[in-house]
C-alpha cells in the first residue's frame, strides 16, 4: 500500500492569465492531519480546488496515493474525499439522495454503515429524507462531511468544514478524523482559520501566504507550540508573515 | 467622498461592467463584447430582411396566433423576473440598504421590464427595415411588427400586474421528500429526477393556469375554440419545452460540478442525468407536433421542426456538461456543431437526429486539457 496519500511536485494554477499559486511542494503520508492556514485570499481554496482536479494546473503534478489526478483521474479520485462548500450541495434533492449519488459515483454497493452511523451522531438521520433546500448551514457541513467520508478515503480534503457546526457536532468530526488519521487509514488536509483545531488535533501545519507555501510546522514543533503560550500559534504565524514580508 | 444617485442603480451597474469586463477587469474586453452584440443584432436584422419575403406569407394569415404566443410569453417574462427580483431587493446583499420601498419598486421595474423595453425598440426598428425588404407587402409588414409591438407592451403589463397570492418573503421552502424514495442501495436515479425538479420549480403550473385565462379573453371574436385550445396548449407545451431545456442545462453544469471530485465517467454521468428528461423532451416534442399538425401545418414540417428542436436540446445538454468538465475551446466545439446540424438539416434531414447523437458521444469522450 502506498504510504504517500497527497505529493505535490512544483505546482502552478491560475485563473486566466493570473497566477494564484506558484511552485508549490508538499508530501502528505496516511496517518497524518495536514493543517493549511493562511489569512483570505491567500490561495488555500485554489489549492484544495487543484488537489481534487477542479481546476487543471498551468504546470507540475498532483499525485493522490500515486497517481496523477491530471493523468489518471479516475484511480486519483477513487482514493479522495471531497468536502464541497455547502452551497454547491443540490438543493432539491434529499440528504440520503445525495449519499446515494455519491456511493454509486464511487461504484459502491450501498452506503456504508460508518457513514449512516456518523449522520445518526450528527443527529441527522431524521433529516436526511429532507430536501437539502431546507437544511441549516450547519446541516449542510455535516453532509458535506458523510459526503467526503463515503469512499472510505485515502485522503481527505476539508475546506473550513468546521464553520456553522456546533460545538457537539465539531466534536464528533474532529474525533471521527482523528481515529481514521490514528488507525493510519487516511491522511487529513484541512484548510482553517480555527487555531484550536491546528493544535489539538494537526500533526503537521503550514502556512500559505500569496500563493507560496512560506513556513510550515513538524509535528516537534507543533508539541512545542502546545506546550507554550496559550496564543504561541498566533505569534508563530505572525512572524512567519512578518519574516517573509521582510 | 459621499457617493450620489440610487445605490441599487449604482450596483446593476457594478454588476454588468464586472460581467463584461471578465475576470481580467478588461474594459476593451467590455467595449469588443458590446460592439459584438450590437454587430450581431444588425446582421440578425439584415438576415432577416433575406428570408423575410419567404417568412411573411407564413406568418401573414398567424398574426392573431402569433401576437397570443407573444403577449403570453412577455407576461411570464415580466411576472417571474419581477416575482424574483422583489425576492432579492427584500432578502438580498441590497435589502439593508436605506432606500426607499418606492426606489426598491422601481428598480425591480427596470429589471423586469428591460427585455420588452429592449424588444419593443427593435420591433418598432425592424419596421421600416422589413418593409423596405417586401415594398408589395409593406402595410402587412407594418401591421405585423406593430401588432407584435402591442403585444409585448400588453404583455409584459400584464405580467406585471399579475397578483401574486403569497408575499415572497413568506414563501418557505418544501420539506418533504421529492422524487422516489430513497432506499439506502447506491444509485444514481436521483439524478434523473434532478432536471424534472428544477422544471417543476422553474414553470410553475400556477401562474401558467392564471395566464391562460386572461389569454382566452383577449381571443378575437370568431375564433374556433379548436383553434384557440391548440394555439394556449402549443404555447404551454412550447414554454415547457424550454424551460426543461433550460433546466437540464442548469442542473447539468451543478451535477458536473457536485460530482467533479468523483470518479463517475462522463458517459454514465450523463446518461443518469439525461435520460429522463430526454425522454420527456421526445413526448411532449410529439405532443407540440401533432398540435402544430391540428393548425394546419404539414405533418413533414412539423416533424423537421420537431427533429430540429430534440437535436438542439440533446446538443445543448452535453455541451454543458463538457463545459462544466473543463474541456477548452468550448466555443468552436458549439459553432462546429452547430454548423454541421445547419448543413445537414439543409441537405439531409434525416441525419440531423443521429448526428446529434454521435456530436454529444464526441463531447463527452474528449478529455479536459485546461480548465476555462
Amino acid at each position: 500500500m502506498n504510504n504517500v496519500a497527497l505529493k505535490i511536485q512544483a505546482l502552478k494554477v491560475g485563473y486566466g492569465a493570473r497566477t494564484v499559486l506558484e511552485g508549490i511542494n508538499l508530501s502528505v503520508a496516511r496517518g497524518e492531519w495536514f493543517a493549511l492556514l493562511g489569512p483570505n485570499g491567500s490561495g488555500k481554496t485554489t489549492l484544495l480546488r487543484a488537489i481534487a482536479g477542479q481546476l487543471i494546473p498551468a504546470s507540475g503534478t498532483v499525485l493522490i496515493g500515486g497517481h496523477s489526478i491530471q493523468e489518471v483521474p479516475e484511480q486519483a479520485k477513487r482514493l479522495l474525499g471531497f468536502a464541497h462548500p455547502p452551497e454547491r450541495l443540490p438543493a432539491l434533492l434529499s440528504g440520503r439522495q445525495c449519499l446515494e449519488v455519491y456511493a454509486a459515483a464511487h461504484e459502491l454497493a450501498e452506503i456504508g454503515m460508518p457513514v449512516l452511523a456518523l449522520a445518526e451522531r450528527f443527529r441527522l438521520t431524521s433529516a436526511l429524507d429532507c430536501a437539502v433546500e431546507t437544511y441549516s448551514l450547519g446541516m449542510r457541513q455535516k453532509l458535506c462531511a458523510l459526503l467526503a467520508l463515503v469512499n472510505d478515503p485515502a485522503l481527505i480534503i476539508l475546506d473550513e468544514a468546521f464553520n456553522g457546526l456546533d460545538p457537539a457536532s465539531a466534536l464528533i468530526l474532529k474525533q471521527e478524523l482523528a481515529i481514521r488519521v490514528a488507525s493510519e487509514r487516511c491522511a487529513v488536509v484541512l484548510a482553517t482559520h480555527a487555531l484550536d483545531i491546528v493544535l489539538g488535533h494537526a500533526t503537521r501545519a503550514a502556512l500559505l501566504l500569496e500563493g507560496e507555501l512560506i513556513r510550515a510546522w513538524s509535528a516537534p514543533e507543533l508539541s512545542a507550540l502546545r506546550a507554550g503560550a496559550p496564543n504561541a500559534l498566533e505569534v508563530a504565524l505572525a512572524d512567519a508573515a512578518a519574516t517573509a514580508a521582510a | 467622498m459621499k457617493q450620489t444617485g440610487n445605490p441599487l442603480l449604482r450596483a446593476i451597474w457594478f454588476e454588468w461592467s464586472t460581467h463584461l469586463q471578465g475576470a481580467g477587469r478588461s474594459r476593451a474586453r467590455a467595449w469588443s463584447l458590446l460592439v459584438l452584440l450590437a454587430l450581431a443584432i444588425v446582421l440578425a436584422l439584415f438576415a432577416l430582411t433575406a428570408f423575410w419575403p419567404v417568412l411573411l406569407p407564413i406568418a401573414e394569415p398567424n398574426i392573431t396566433a402569433i401576437t397570443m404566443v407573444v403577449a403570453l410569453s412577455l407576461s411570464v417574462w415580466t411576472h417571474w423576473h419581477r416575482v424574483r427580483w422583489t425576492e432579492f431587493y427584500l432578502s438580498g446583499w441590497v435589502s439593508t440598504l436605506p432606500v426607499s420601498r418606492r426606489t426598491q419598486h422601481g428598480v425591480v421595474a427596470v429589471r423586469s421590464f428591460a427585455l420588452s423595453a429592449f424588444l419593443f425598440i427593435l420591433l418598432l426598428v425592424a419596421v421600416p427595415m422589413l418593409a423596405r425588404a417586401s415594398p408589395s407587402a409593406a402595410a402587412v409588414t407594418k401591421r405585423l411588427l406593430v401588432t407584435c409591438a402591442v403585444a409585448v407592451f400588453v404583455g409584459s403589463l400584464l405580467g406585471w400586474w399579475l397578483p401574486r397570492r403569497t408575499p415572497p418573503s413568506a414563501a418557505v421552502p418544501r420539506s418533504p421528500v421529492i422524487g422516489p424514495p430513497a432506499t439506502g442501495r447506491a444509485s444514481l436515479g436521483a439524478l434523473a429526477q434532478w432536471g424534472t425538479l428544477q422544471t417543476q420549480r422553474w414553470f410553475k403550473p400556477r401562474i401558467i393556469s392564471r395566464l391562460v385565462a386572461p389569454a382566452v379573453l383577449i381571443l378575437p371574436m370568431g375564433i374556433s375554440a379548436n383553434l384557440a385550445l391548440a394555439v394556449l396548449g402549443l404555447w404551454v407545451i412550447s414554454l415547457y419545452l424550454l424551460i426543461m431545456l433550460r433546466a437540464s442545462v442548469h442542473v447539468a453544469r451543478s451535477c458536473a460540478q457536485w460530482l467533479q471530485p468523483t470518479p463517475i465517467r462522463p458517459a454514465r454521468l450523463a446518461w443518469a442525468l439525461g435520460w429522463l428528461p430526454l425522454l420527456k423532451q421526445l413526448v411532449w416534442t410529439l405532443a407540440a407536433v401533432l398540435l402544430l399538425v391540428a393548425l394546419g401545418v404539414r405533418p413533414l414540417i412539423a416533424a423537421r421542426l420537431a427533429e430540429g428542436w430534440l437535436a438542439i436540446a440533446s446538443l445543448v445538454s452535453t455541451l454543458v456538461l463538457a463545459q462544466a468538465r473543463g474541456l477548452r475551446h468550448l466555443r468552436l466545439r458549439a459553432l462546429f456543431s452547430f454548423g454541421l446540424l445547419a448543413v445537414l438539416e439543409r441537405w439531409r434531414a434525416q441525419w440531423v437526429i443521429p448526428a446529434a447523437l454521435l456530436i454529444s458521444i464526441w463531447q463527452l469522450r474528449s478529455n479536459p486539457k485546461a480548465r476555462v
